[in-house]
């Protein structure tokens, strides 16, 4: 039917062919704009873009008439760490008639680079050269997408290389994980908070404010006041909430918190160590409200998970330094102890050192004994003998006799002394009272005729657990030094009174005293200042009442004189018997 | 009754001399030894009321002396004298006859007392 037509007809029909095809033309360049990303053909040679769809002006910023007008327009606008690759790449895909896809990046006309994937063809068109035709399609979202997880990694990777982490130094890891994050993640505030014992309050340990790069600690909450959000931490759960003032989970925290410090968005990561909630690290964004990504979110999970580590450590490390506090004191005390035995050694080689010098003069004083105490025994047997004989004629030869009687007697004595020493007699304890000891002590003594003896004591009578004979002989030495050194003049006090578990004597003279700084020398064996002393009245003493388990001492007299001072432990028997009484 | 007769054992010839002076005196019959075995001898041959005996002689001592003499003259009364505590002597001896444990120098006024009642 066509062929029939006229040659108007024909025109016409021409026509609106020709429009028809404009149509369909303007349909299809509308189609290829619309499309996303940039529909391209291009010589195959020279690489110079014959056409491009308009999306090419949208996607980098460069006019239109550019891509067409610039022969090297794509070389020229690779970027540079791409253009040889993809430029090699191309040339040898095209040289092998090879279809070929691949991605790499532009420099947009503001400078900034864009992600392409382009997608090549290589087309025959008629008997002519084939073109290349292809497809750039922006995918710089996804790249970043890409490159922010790899960022994650590696920060992650350098918090977990963390020589403080390693360390066990929680506050420097804490610090050093929130600034990680909030820089990893573009986060205003981070913070590390930490539940108390009874996990109803948790106490911000690190709070990092990005914009003014300052930590601070301190803040704490309160379970009581935000239930539904400790009810979920306590679970484990994340809290995660893009719109944090209105969601519920959050919601708490909205007048009190959120809206003074513009916090919108907030992703908590709870902190568990050995299956149990610990703590939590926060996310508290400012500025646009964002939508937590899963990355996102599993990058606070990581975080998290190191600094329950970084708590762990720290724990631990505590342990590590009571346990090692606790052992330094142990030492420590043990040192003391060591010190204290060995105080006491010294103080017993001491003793021992005296002991053997009074037990050496013992046995010398024993040896002499004998050999003296015979001959002694010859002059008293001739005194007797004699004075039976001759001492009614002579008035005089009585008085020599007597004098030869007196001086054995003292010979006598002073070798019971020496004897005393060597006596390692255990006390025979019984119940006496200490008044009549004192009074029998004193009656022995001889030249007592101008001295007074005073006895006061608490209570009256007042009895002690001792071996009687060896008490008297203590208190007749101690009575015999002040009778000397008072020369026959003065009075004696006798004091007694219980103290804690011990009964107190005391025994002071009005004489002249003992130099203080004699004090100790007074106790040695045949230390004297008497031209008549052996030097063994106090020694003896001394030795008998650490026989009974106490002790005597020269203490600061009251007044003029000298003050002995005598503690013996009280029996429990004693004691009740006191108590009963 | 005769004079008592006692028997003055020491080996110092001091004491044997004064002791056995001062009891003369008294009236007594005295004879003396120097040694614990020479007592032992003379007891043999001789009876005694009482034996005064020192305890460290050379030889066998006087607790010794003593009771071999014992074995011999049955209720011979011994007064022991030492130079020496005797306390231990005291127990060591119980039971053995022994009147008096004196100690040197002695109380001769005492010892005559005690022999006196020999």
């Amino acid at each position: 039917m066509s062929s029939r037509s006229s040659p108007r007809q024909r025109s016409h029909r021409g026509v609106d062919e020709l429009s028809r095809l404009q149509r369909q033309v303007e349909e299809l360049e509308h189609l290829l704009d619309s499309v996303d990303g940039i529909v391209w053909e291009a010589d195959i040679q020279t690489f110079q873009f014959l056409y491009v769809s308009r999306q090419a002006e949208r996607l980098l910023g460069y006019p239109l008439e550019s891509w067409l007008a610039e022969p090297d327009f794509w070389e020229r606008h690779l970027h540079p760490d791409d253009r040889e690759w993809a430029m090699n790449f191309c040339l040898t895909a095209t040289k092998e008639g090879r279809d070929h896809e691949f991605e790499y990046r532009m420099i947009a006309a503001d400078g900034h680079p864009v992600w392409l994937r382009e997608i090549v063809t290589v087309n025959s068109v008629g008997d002519g050269e084939p073109v290349l035709r292809g497809l750039m399609v922006d995918v710089s979202p996804h790249k970043e997408a890409e490159h922010r997880t790899a960022d994650e990694n590696l920060a992650l990777l350098s918090l977990a290389k963390s020589e403080e982490l390693g360390r066990g130094d929680l506050v420097a890891f804490n610090r050093l994980a929130m600034e990680t994050a909030a820089r990893t993640l573009d986060v205003e505030r981070m913070g590390v908070w930490l539940f108390s014992e009874d996990r109803s309050v948790l106490r911000c340990v690190d709070l990092y404010e990005r914009s003014t790069g300052r930590h601070s600690d301190g803040l704490e909450l309160e379970s009581a006041s935000y239930p539904r959000y400790f009810s979920a931490l306590y679970e484990g759960r994340f809290v995660s909430a893009d719109d944090a003032q209105n969601d519920p989970k959050t919601s708490e925290f909205a007048e009190s918190y959120l809206a003074p410090l513009g916090i919108t968005s907030m992703l908590d990561a709870p902190l568990i160590r050995a299956g149990e909630v610990i703590g939590v690290v926060c996310h508290e964004h400012v500025g646009a409200a964002r939508k937590w990504t899963l990355d996102e979110r599993e990058f606070a999970a990581s975080v998290a998970h190191f600094v329950s580590h970084a708590v762990e450590a720290q724990k631990r490390r505590e342990a590590e330094q009571a346990a090692s506090a606790a052992r330094e004191q142990l030492l420590d005390q043990q040192k003391k102890e060591t010190q204290n035995v060995e105080a006491e050694l010294e103080r017993v080689r001491d003793k021992l050192v005296q002991q053997t010098r009074l037990s050496t003069i013992g046995q010398v004083a024993a040896s002499i004994a004998h050999e003296l105490r015979n001959p002694l025994g010859a002059i008293g047997n001739a005194r007797f003998y004699l004075s039976r004989r001759v001492a009614d004629d002579d008035p005089k030869w009585a008085e020599h006799l007597g004098i030869i009687d007196q001086e054995v007697h003292t010979a006598d004595r002073i070798i019971t002394n020496l004897l005393e020493m060597t006596r390692a007699k255990e006390p025979s304890r019984e119940w006496t009272d200490l008044g009549d000891l004192a009074r029998s002590a004193f009656d022995r003594v001889e030249e007592t005729d101008g001295v007074r003896l005073t006895l006061s004591t608490r209570p009256d009578p007042f009895l002690v657990d001792a071996d009687p004979e060896q008490l008297r002989q203590v208190l007749t030495n101690l009575v015999t030094n002040s009778v000397q050194a008072m020369e026959g003049r003065g009075e004696i006090a006798v004091v007694a009174h219980s103290e804690g578990d011990f009964d107190v004597i005391a025994l002071q003279d009005d004489g002249p005293g003992i130099d203080p700084e004699a004090k100790e020398l007074v106790f040695e064996p045949l230390y004297t200042t008497k031209a008549k002393g052996t030097g063994l009245g106090l020694p003896i003493c001394r030795q008998i009442v650490e026989r009974h388990g106490g002790s005597i001492e020269l203490a600061k007299p009251r007044g003029p004189g000298a003050r002995m001072v005598i503690h013996l432990p009280r029996s429990k028997a004693r004691t009740k018997e006191q108590e009963a009484g | 009754m005769g004079k008592a007769r006692i028997l003055v054992v020491d080996d110092e010839r001091n004491m044997r001399t004064t002791l056995s002076d001062i009891l003369a005196e008294e009236g007594f019959e005295v004879s003396t030894a120097e040694s614990g075995e020479r007592a032992v001898k003379i007891c043999k041959h001789q009876p005694f009321d009482a034996v005064l005996m020192d305890v460290r002689m050379p030889g066998i001592d006087g607790i010794e002396a003593s009771r071999r003499i014992r074995r011999i003259q049955r209720d011979i009364r011994v007064i022991i004298m030492s130079a020496y505590s005797v306390d231990h002597l005291m127990e060591e001896t119980l039971g053995e006859g022994i009147v008096a444990f004196l100690r040197k120098p002695l109380d001769a006024e005492y010892l005559i007392t005690l022999l006196g009642d020999a």
